[in-house]
């Protein structure tokens, strides 16, 4: 009993340690935004929660900052949500779909281009920007959501993952099928969609986050400021010209950028976990 | 009429010949077991019966009619997986009914055929259970009610008591006899356990190296093995294999005059093997020495309860001298001990040791 105890504290001690590592940035964060720029800028930096919240928010989402030239929040918020639901779920489309191809269908070079997909795995983004953009322009696609979004939109990694789980799934249940008289198509509708729900689910979070995240892609493919997502419009409250940084403000949109993939990943996350387990 | 039959079918992958000239037949309502070790190509023919493999010459009848070409699901051919392959997300009724709900028969004919064959098969009580909360014996129920409901010609069953333990293996033995009565459906079974093949088979064929060995009744294969692998692979303990000459009608290892035999082709044959089974081998009495008799060396001694063991060398003889004997009763013996048997002619069987078959 005593043992316990020890180690019970001890355990307990470690893990509010951690927290408090995590936790204490994103408290600074929430009490910067609740201030006023002049505030921050005057040792010592509060610790306390401000009576200017509410203000700074709406100013944020309604308005924006006047030194950035006043570019509303909201709408970013809007544009970034729409790139990341696009992004994931026509990865999943696509990533789902080659990776059945490449499972249960026989077709000629086959594993050529399963390497070939499974190469640009290697492969970041920012390695292949500049093709990316020649293609872009050249499809006369430059500044349109399109150019935003289609290039993100083909995924090496989901084909992988879902290619690893179609093959952990008895080759047995495609002859039952066919025995059965399923096409490949209702194969695919009746038996590895539902299986593969899990995995939907897990590779979506994954996926939004990422399509979220996009920073490097954005800012080379968009001139339009109408559809900057919110990680520009964060930098753009950071870097200004000539000017000390509102870091009431700059606080205030990093908070905002984080509400929706963690509302997403809250959600969904009893599924995610049994993704990831199973 | 033959309500299965297979012509001349072969199949090659790339220039490896992995089915031989396969002819074979299967009449209404029999129940034939395919036996051979693993690797042998019985659960490939199987598949190309199925319609899952394309055959690469050859053709499979149905009722008469050529169904080489024809898409697994219009073959009239059920099959029973290995490992069930049941689909984990749908219930047992949703599993037996995947198939009919497609060939979009009526909800209530579905209902009745699952309904009826869940009574068969004594499912009724877990139609709305995932296959994931039953049992392996449950599983390979509901595996052959998803055959049962589509009433096919044939079924067709592909080891499928492989993953279920030895006591569970027994009881799914004997319901598959059971349906097979009660139903007098048509069944060609895949197996490489000798045992259920034997308890099962109506019809029994051997097969090895993508050939058949031999067809015959189990017992017609039992006691007449058409070669040293039908002989070796049918029955436990395996058949005992001795190897030397025939000369005069006598059996000789190394100018060792061992046994007579029947040997009805010629007078002197060289090199072959013959075989007996275990327990065709008789202790002799000490009072009188019978016909045919044999000295051996007692090695090692068995006792499985009903039968014992005896695994013996044959005395004077060096090489390939290895004999199991199988007797009723516990016997007096020891490691070394001699002891004096006979071994009735009929019971001899030769072998040619080239071509391993049957002289």
């Amino acid at each position: 009993m005593k043992y316990d105890l020890f180690k019970n504290f001890f355990i307990h001690v470690l893990l509010i340690l951690c927290i408090l590592i995590i936790v204490f940035p994103l408290y600074i964060a929430i009490v910067a935004s609740t201030h006023t720029a002049e505030a921050l800028l005057n040792a010592p930096l509060p610790l306390l929660p401000g009576s200017e919240g509410l203000n700074n928010y709406t100013i944020l989402l309604t308005k924006g900052a006047e030194v950035t030239g006043g570019q509303p929040l909201l709408p970013m918020l809007y544009n970034s949500f729409k790139l990341a639901m696009i992004v994931s779920l026509g990865k999943i489309f696509v990533s789902i779909l080659s990776a059945f191809a490449f499972v249960y269908f026989k077709f000629p070079l086959r594993k050529f281009f399963f390497w070939l997909v499974f190469a640009t795995l290697m492969l970041p983004i920012e390695v292949r920007i500049l093709p990316t953009f020649q293609v872009v322009s050249t499809l006369g696609l430059m500044n349109s959501f399109s150019a935003l979004c289609l290039p993100l939109i083909a995924s090496a990694t989901a084909t992988f993952l879902f290619r690893q789980f179609f093959l952990t799934i008895p080759y047995a249940l495609a002859d039952a099928a066919r025995m059965d008289g399923a096409t490949p198509w209702r194969f695919f509708k009746d038996i590895i969609l539902p299986l593969s729900r899990m995995n939907i689910v897990a590779l979506f979070i994954i996926m939004f986050i990422y399509g979220w995240n996009q920073y490097l892609w954005p800012i080379v493919a968009l001139t339009d400021s109408e559809m900057s997502t919110i990680l520009i419009g964060i930098s753009q409250l950071m870097s200004v010209a000539d000017q000390i940084p509102q870091w009431n403000f700059v606080m205030g949109s990093a908070i905002l950028a984080m509400l929706i993939p963690v509302v997403i990943i809250i959600s969904l996350e009893k599924w995610f976990e049994k993704g990831l387990v199973r | 009429m033959a309500t299965l039959e297979l012509r001349n079918v072969t199949k090659k992958f790339k220039s490896d010949i992995v089915l031989d000239d396969i002819n074979l037949e299967i009449a209404k309502g029999e129940l034939g077991v395919l036996v051979g070790p693993s690797g042998c190509g019985k659960s490939t023919l199987l598949r190309m019966i199925a319609g899952l493999e394309p055959i690469t010459s050859g053709d499979i009848k149905l009722n008469n009619k050529v169904i080489n070409k024809k898409e697994p699901k219009d073959r009239d051919i059920a099959m029973v997986f290995q490992n069930y392959a049941l689909y984990p997300h749908m219930t047992v009724f949703e599993n037996m009914a995947y198939g009919l709900r497609i060939q979009k028969y009526k909800k209530a004919e579905i209902l009745k055929r699952v309904d009826k064959a869940a009574e068969i098969l004594e499912l009724s009580s877990y139609l709305y259970k995932t296959p994931g909360e039953l049992s392996g014996g449950q599983r390979q129920r509901v595996a052959m009610g998803r055959a049962i409901v589509r009433q096919p010609a044939v079924f067709l069953f592909d080891e499928p008591l492989s993953n279920l333990d030895s006591h569970l293996k027994v009881q799914m033995r004997r319901e598959i006899k059971r349906l097979h009565r009660e139903l007098g459906v048509t069944i060609l079974y895949v197996t490489h356990d000798q045992t259920e093949a034997m308890t099962l088979a109506e019809k029994l064929i051997v097969f090895n190296k993508g050939r058949i060995e031999q067809i015959s009744s189990p017992i017609g294969i039992y006691e007449n093995p058409a070669s040293i692998f039908v002989g070796s692979f049918i029955g436990y303990p395996s058949m005992n294999f001795l190897k030397g000459k025939i000369k005069n009608n006598k059996f000789v290892i190394s100018d060792n005059e061992l046994l007579d035999v029947n040997a009805e082709t010629s007078n002197s044959v060289e090199d072959v093997v013959i075989g007996f089974r275990p327990e065709n081998i008789y202790l002799n009495n000490d009072d009188y020495i019978n016909e045919n008799s044999l000295k051996l060396k007692v090695d090692e001694i068995e006792l499985l309860g009903s039968d014992v063991l005896i695994y013996t060398n044959v005395e004077g003889v060096l090489e390939n001298n290895k004999i199991i004997l199988r007797m009723h009763k516990l016997l007096d013996l020891k490691y070394q001990d001699i002891i004096s048997v006979n071994i009735p002619k009929k019971h001899i069987h030769i072998f040619d040791t080239n071509t391993g078959k049957s002289i």
